[in-house]
């Protein structure tokens, strides 16, 4: 595939670590010692169900949030190390695309001027020059370009998004970031946007982290992917393999829980029923973060007093869990 | 075959905004027979939700039916006095809703509520009721259903909240518990779970479910029947099974064609449909999907098709249908 592992890594994370005070001392373990590389060219998907702590990786990485300790090499310089103008022209080459096209838009700027926006921040174009880039801009990712005066709420949810896809790829990013984009979109309008950004990703040389709870979705347009619980990564490999031969159970049982749209082979499958719910990330569970729902877990040893680290398990496949030849395979 | 226990008869349900009527269902026709699955899919504004209310009368302000007849074991329910309709209301039809935690009381007690809805319909004990919240509660799979009757909404997960609400809904024993997209807010796992708690359920009660959803998947999962809706009117109808395998709709195609799959290998492009749904204050002319069908003829753009029979139990409102579309693309590339 499109992925060469001897090339040098677009963006790696060294035991990345954030916590979110919740008082009385506490703290939301939301990433807890995460360790991954991206590769330049690649789209690599970041799945886990809600609270696991994917959009804020995805946050940590385009610096929108402070880490709490660990790296995060782009390119081979430490974005954590940086910051003020330094910070802000590596950013130039991070963008990020976010789920609500609703909420992601000044609705009291033009379109024009919301595409502009980051040209101007970065005092790249002006004038004639400007207002030509934002309409071809606009013509890449499917919209018309004079369009550029109307507003916001002219728009439908999927233009939105192909709006707020234009002004992430206005500055020539080199990594885009995409949190959920196509998760507030209609079904018929979810393929146009993933058209358009595997259009783009040719076009322009992109690399994605597409974060998304929709694993079918991810399948469809990822090389390698990662899935997180509960603030740690638990397993990583390529698209096809992952699904092919999942070696977590949790992810065994995200696979089996996603709707076939197929009557007959819905009937035939059976879901792997996960005990409990996802324990609060203030106070992870020992060992093992998913061991009070696992299916094949041993207690107390080694699950619920030591934990997995993420290893290779196959050539370029990682998880993190003592007793991963035992998860079935198969969905 | 038994007798429906609900027939909905060209339902039509309008918004009088100040932008002109909206026509949010406009002509609908189906029926539900005892111990149904029944999904309705579509995409955000085609009218399965205005359906799912105008069957309990639950249509808000500038909305109204307009015309039509929905009969609930033959009387109906658009001209029936409005003490009637709640009396029908979650005692013979109920109905639950996408975000269970706005659709529950925050400072009551979850047990409490239960209690509530049945005592609207039936005079009972408060113990009886009490007793009965619990078995209820055990019903839809929530552990220690005895000490978790005293807790508040707010304690309960995403999950059990929705478990909550269909407990209340089958407080009743309706005749019709009508779902409108029970599973959306939830995750992944959690949704499965769902699911099969509402496909037991049916076997269990033989309780008829009328499932709302945007999710293709979720009706394969769960329903017998399928209804598409696009712009106010049923496309597309027929056994679950039939629609998926040959749908003979353009736009259920589509809709299909354009979900990638996990059991799928990766395709190199998703089928998109172009455009975006019709304005329903002035939709198309013809056939209203005509201007994104890749498959449309020159009659489609002027005359409105209505539900023909296209195969075993299944009906499409399309001049082309997908078999006709697929051979006439096959020689043309012959």
């Amino acid at each position: 595939m499109k992925r060469v592992p001897e090339r040098a890594p677009l963006l790696r994370a060294e035991e990345v670590v954030k916590h979110f005070p919740a008082g009385l001392g506490a703290s939301v373990k939301a990433v807890e010692r995460v360790n991954f590389e991206i590769y330049p060219g690649e789209t690599v998907g970041l799945v886990g169900e809600s609270g696991c702590g994917k959009s804020t990786l995805g946050r940590l990485i385009t610096q929108l949030l402070p880490v709490t300790s660990g790296n995060i090499f782009f390119e081979g310089v430490d974005l954590t190390k940086l910051s003020g103008e330094k910070l802000r022209q590596k950013r130039r080459e991070l963008q990020m695309i976010f789920q609500d096209p609703y909420s992601s838009l000044n609705p009291r700027m033009t379109v024009g001027d919301i595409i502009a926006e980051p040209l101007e921040n970065f005092g790249l174009l002006r004038g004639r020059a400007k207002d030509k880039r934002v309409q071809e801009l606009l013509r890449i990712v499917g919209l018309n370009p004079y369009f550029n005066n109307r507003y916001p709420h002219e728009f439908s949810g999927g233009q939105r998004q192909r709006i707020g896809i234009a002004r992430a790829i206005a500055l020539r990013p080199k990594l885009i970031v995409a949190d959920e984009p196509i998760s507030a979109l209609d079904v018929s309008i979810q393929a146009q946007i993933i058209n358009l950004m595997e259009d783009l990703q040719k076009e322009f040389q992109l690399t994605y982290l597409f974060i998304a709870h929709d694993l079918s979705v991810v399948r469809h347009i990822s090389d390698r992917v990662m899935v997180m619980y509960l603030g740690k990564i638990v397993e990583v490999a390529d698209s096809a393999e992952i699904y092919r031969n999942p070696r977590h159970p949790y992810t065994k049982a995200l696979l089996s829980s996603i709707p076939i749209p197929d009557p007959e082979i819905q009937s035939k499958r059976r879901i792997v029923h996960l005990s409990g719910e996802i324990p609060s990330p203030v106070n992870p569970p020992s060992g093992c973060r998913f061991h009070p729902r696992c299916p094949i877990a041993q207690v107390p040893t080694p699950c619920a007093d030591l934990e997995p680290p993420l290893e290779e398990k196959a050539r370029g496949h990682r998880a993190a869990c003592h007793f991963s030849e035992k998860v079935p395979v198969a969905v | 075959m038994t007798a429906p226990v609900l027939q909905v008869k060209d339902l039509k349900t309008q918004f009088f905004t100040d932008d002109g009527v909206v026509k949010a269902v406009d002509g609908v026709s189906f029926d539900l027979h005892p111990g149904e699955t029944l999904g309705i899919v579509g995409e955000s504004g085609c009218g399965k939700s205005v359906t799912a209310l105008s069957i309990l009368r639950l249509v808000q302000e500038p909305g109204r039916i307009t015309g039509g007849q929905i009969l609930f074991k033959g009387t109906d329910i658009v001209t029936m006095p409005g003490d009637d309709v709640r009396d029908i209301r979650g005692k013979d039809i109920a109905m639950i809703f996408q975000d269970p935690l706005s659709s529950l009381n925050p400072v009551l007690k979850v047990g409490y509520q239960i209690e509530e809805a049945m005592e609207a319909h039936t005079k009972i004990s408060g113990k009886v009721a009490l007793s009965r919240a619990v078995q209820l509660l055990k019903q839809v799979r929530i552990p220690a259903a005895e000490s978790r009757v005293e807790d508040y909404p707010h304690q309960f997960s995403g999950g059990m909240r929705q478990r909550a609400m269909i407990a209340m809904g089958l407080a009743n024993k309706p005749s019709i518990l009508i779902a409108d997209e029970p599973t959306t807010a939830l995750d992944v796992t959690v949704q499965a779970q769902i699911l099969e708690l509402l496909r037991d359920l049916n076997e269990e009660t033989k309780t008829a479910i009328i499932l709302i959803t945007h999710n293709m998947g979720v009706v394969a999962g769960l329903c017998k029947r399928v209804l598409v809706m696009y712009a106010g009117r049923i496309v597309e109808q027929g056994p679950v099974e039939q629609i998926f395998k040959d749908p003979q709709h353009p736009y259920t195609w589509s809709l299909l064609q354009s979900i990638p799959r996990l059991d799928a290998d990766r395709k190199d492009r998703l089928l998109s449909i172009e455009g975006l749904p019709p304005d329903l204050i002035k939709p198309p002319r013809g056939c209203r999907f005509h201007p994104r069908c890749q498959f449309r003829i020159e009659r489609c753009f002027h005359d409105d098709p209505t539900l023909m029979d296209v195969g075993p139990d299944q009906e499409a409102a399309c001049w082309v249908t997908m078999r006709r579309a697929l051979a006439r693309d096959g020689e043309a590339r012959a």
